[in-house]
């Protein structure tokens, strides 16, 4: 539920660029005899280098960046070099220019071959460690900007890097998703009104009917994983976690209707609940530019719109009497299948088997689930293996997307 | 500093959101596990600060006898039955006609194992049935509901707990086995739920089943006082024992599965490999957050970040972890029932897992796990002597 996931990913997680042409060092390497590291080795090497780098400048020097890199090497052929960068904010322009000073001294004493140095303002020390291969440096770029460096030297990896997805290219698919959520919700208007009308009549059975559509269209929104936030929450919140459980005040929402239809409530007390969802539905078709998940938010949900609907919907944590996971999971392959293609030519263009594989996926549980499910609304029960096996297989290929679409850049 | 950085914090401070328990393994130190004997009696119980066995069940009881006197036989022939299972040595025999003393289940000698068994009292004992209402620890609740919990209520709290530890999963089958028969009429089995601590993979602390060293160092016996072992205000029954939270947190491994390492890292905060935390090097490496104030290496609401900040306001609500992994069967779905079963004890439970837990609640890992069971108890002063016996304070 935590709306995190990705807050974290852009944060530090290293950015994947292939960087063009000679890699990020125009200089020959050292052609010493040194065994090349694997990429797993060369990535704990990076961290020694930075580590030992740290440990000998001012505590008071703080990052402000840090970017990873894998840039492709021209020689030999169908290698890579690993890189991170830290950008690094001395508190003056003394202290920094004294990091630069601590550093050559100490990386002169560890015995390390000394690339290019350019002293005064603009310093630039680059150094190699001849018994790896890896280059580490130091530059001053301005009085209260410093960055460190680490590379590699050119390595094998067991797969070949893609290129990372622009920022403009992640922008417009955000605003495709956004016009998808804004139809999908006028949907969800219009299905909310004939649940409000069917609440305000004497028929149980048309108003769970009402219910039940309401929600499938709210689920079509894939708003997994916290998107659209105390929106989401007010239209579908669950009790779980919540000190009073089903009983609790702040249980509202679709999800406390559906309580209702199936225990006994009458109908008429279930209308303020409908006029709040109302009321909640238009102030996120009005909040949309806002309130729709962050670009780079949307590759993962990819695959966490149907992880939620394995962790909740067939968990049987959202089924509130209705019966209806599997017939919402069935919605949840909607969604999916929408957000898939809003991706489709940047997946494509980097794996082009992946897409026609998910669909094949999507495609088979959408089977599984009619087959499961006489009608919808009908209890979980019954067969649920080839569900099962079609969600958790499908799972599995979307999951190979988010890797697929991140950005570049800092 | 990134955009999505900033959106990070713009969603740190919006706050919606599930709270959840730490996901940790022991520290390092206790991988070294003593090979002495824990021993039985003590102003405190063994299977607190012991080196933490191999092997544990987590047994909850409900009392079903109704006066004071039955249930301190009751508690009486806990005892009996603990030191015995904890010394080992040969059961006492009996015709052959007859059915025998002991299960069989560890031979006709009983090894003592590093056996330990700590019994832990919840607030549910102390309801009038035992008149006992005026005996209460002074903040021993029943554990409430925290965002993100789906609690199943066969899975909660309890009149009494046993924590069941030793280095083998025999010794604590046949101990909890052996208890539940000596008991049988007065202690009705509630829940329980078994667990194990991984060795070292391959080397320092434990991995979870996340696949992570996910241990901080515990505090040490010596700090007992200060932060694990009851304090003032209590009554005096309750000197030397120390309140226990437990949890039963369910892990979504298929999902955690399908999350690359790099996110596995950021949101925990150290590499999967080593251990070390993302501005690190090795395992044991402090982070240094304040040479990393906008969480660039170890973003700020990494898991370790989040539950020991490492400042001077926090330290008080530092608690010892013992908790252990669990692995049984399959959830609806077909996904395997694995997890954590987490136990900690402290001196206070709202300066502790509560404070721990208030601090978790923006925790990323938080979509990863599902508590659903567990609860607060007290455990209990240590056994004195040959003659004391669980809660005779309490109740003598």
């Amino acid at each position: 539920m935590a709306p995190s996931r990705t807050a974290l990913l852009a944060a530090t997680t290293a950015v994947l660029a292939v960087v063009a042409g000679a890699g990020v060092f125009a200089f020959a390497r050292s052609e010493a005899a040194v065994p090349v590291p694997t990429e797993r080795e060369a990535r704990a090497l990076i961290d020694k280098y930075r580590g030992d780098s740290t440990a000998v400048i001012s505590r008071d020097i703080r990052y402000t960046e840090a970017v990873r890199t894998i840039g492709a090497c021209t020689d030999p052929p169908d290698t890579y070099t690993i890189s991170s960068r830290y950008s690094m904010m001395p508190p003056s322009a003394a202290e920094g220019a004294a990091a630069v000073d601590a550093l050559r001294k100490h990386w002169a004493g560890l015995g390390y071959h000394v690339v290019t140095d350019v002293p005064g303002q603009n310093s630039q020390l680059l150094t190699e460690d001849p018994a790896t291969g890896f280059r580490v440096g130091i530059s001053q770029r301005a009085a209260s900007y410093l960055r460190l460096a680490v590379s590699s030297p050119c390595l094998t990896l067991p797969y070949t890097p893609t290129a990372p997805v622009l920022p403009e290219e992640q922008a417009s698919v955000r605003e495709a998703y956004q016009r998808y959520v804004a139809g999908v919700l006028d949907r969800l208007t219009a299905d909310v009104a004939a649940l409000r009308t069917a609440v305000a009549g004497p028929d149980r059975a048309k108003a769970r009917a009402a219910w039940l559509t309401a929600q499938l269209t709210w689920d079509r929104v894939g708003a997994a994983y916290g998107s659209f936030g105390d929106y989401a929450d007010a239209i579908d919140g669950l009790p779980q976690g919540l000190p009073g459980g089903v009983r609790d005040p702040h249980f509202t929402g679709l999800r406390r209707i559906e309580y209702g239809l199936w225990h006994g409530e009458a109908l008429g007390a279930l209308r303020p609940l409908v006029d709040a969802v109302a009321e909640r539905v238009t102030a996120l078709r009005g909040d949309l530019p806002d309130a729709t998940p962050d670009a780079i938010d949307l590759p993962l949900r990819v695959h966490e719109i149907l992880e939620d609907a394995l962790r909740f919907h067939l968990a049987g944590l959202t089924d509130m009497g209705a019966g209806a996971a599997l017939a919402e999971t069935a919605a949840d392959v909607d969604a999916t299948a929408a957000l898939l293609d809003l991706f489709g030519p940047l997946l494509d263009e980097r794996r082009p088997d992946l897409r026609p594989a998910a669909h094949a996926g999507l495609e088979q549980l959408r089977q599984a689930i009619a087959v499961s499910l006489p009608k919808p609304g009908l209890s979980v029960g019954g067969v649920r293996r080839d569900v099962d096996a079609a969600l958790g297989g499908v799972l599995e290929t979307l999951a190979q997307a988010p890797g697929l679409l991140e950005v570049t850049g800092s | 500093v990134s955009v999505s950085r900033r959106d990070a914090l713009k969603r740190l401070t919006a706050g919606v959101v599930g709270a959840a328990a730490v996901a940790a393994l022991p520290g390092a130190q206790s991988v070294m596990a003593a090979d002495e004997a824990p021993s039985f009696h003590g102003p405190h119980q063994a299977g607190i600060f012991t080196p933490p066995q191999r092997s544990a069940i987590f047994a909850a009881f409900d009392v079903a006898v109704s006066s004071a006197a039955a249930l301190r036989q009751t508690l009486r022939m806990l005892t009996a039955r603990a030191r015995f299972l904890t010394t080992g040595g040969e059961p006492p025999g009996g015709p052959i006609s007859s059915p025998p003393a002991d299960n069989g289940v560890l031979g006709p000698e009983i090894p003592a194992d590093r056996l330990t068994i700590t019994v832990s009292v919840g607030a549910a004992l102390f309801d009038g049935r035992f008149g006992l209402t005026g005996r209460r620890p002074r903040s021993l609740t029943t554990m409430g509901v925290f965002p993100g919990d789906a609690l199943e209520p066969a899975w909660c709290h309890g009149d009494l707990l046993l924590q069941i530890c030793a280095d083998n999963p025999d010794t604590v089958h046949h101990a909890l086995r052996d208890i539940a028969r000596n008991t049988r009429g007065s202690l009705v089995p509630r829940y329980r739920r078994a667990g194990f601590l991984s060795p070292p993979r391959p080397s320092g602390t434990p991995r979870n089943l996340l696949g992570f060293k996910d241990g901080t160092s515990n505090p040490v016996e010596a700090e007992g006082a200060g932060l694990v072992w009851a304090g003032a205000g209590e009554p005096d029954w309750a000197a030397g024992g120390s309140y226990q939270a437990l949890r039963f947190i369910r892990m979504h491994t298929e999902f955690w599965d399908r999350v690359s390492p790099a996110e596995q890292e950021a949101i925990i905060g150290r590499r999967r490999d080593s251990g070390a935390p993302l501005d690190g090097v090795r395992e044991l490496d402090k982070p240094d957050y304040e040479r990393d104030p906008a969480g660039l290496l170890i973003p700020l609401d990494a898991h370790i970040r989040l539950a020991n900040p490492r400042t001077a306001e926090t330290a008080s609500s530092r608690i010892l972890r013992r908790p252990y992994n669990y692995d049984d069967g399959l959830v609806p779905g077909g996904d395997l029932d694995a997890g954590l079963v987490f136990c900690a004890y402290q001196q206070d439970l709202a300066r502790g897992f509560e404070a721990v837990q208030k601090r978790l609640a923006e925790d990323p890992l938080n979509d990863y796990i599902r508590p659903f069971g567990g609860g607060y108890f007290f455990a209990l002063p240590g056994v004195t002597s040959q003659d004391d016996w669980y809660g005779r304070g309490l109740l003598g």
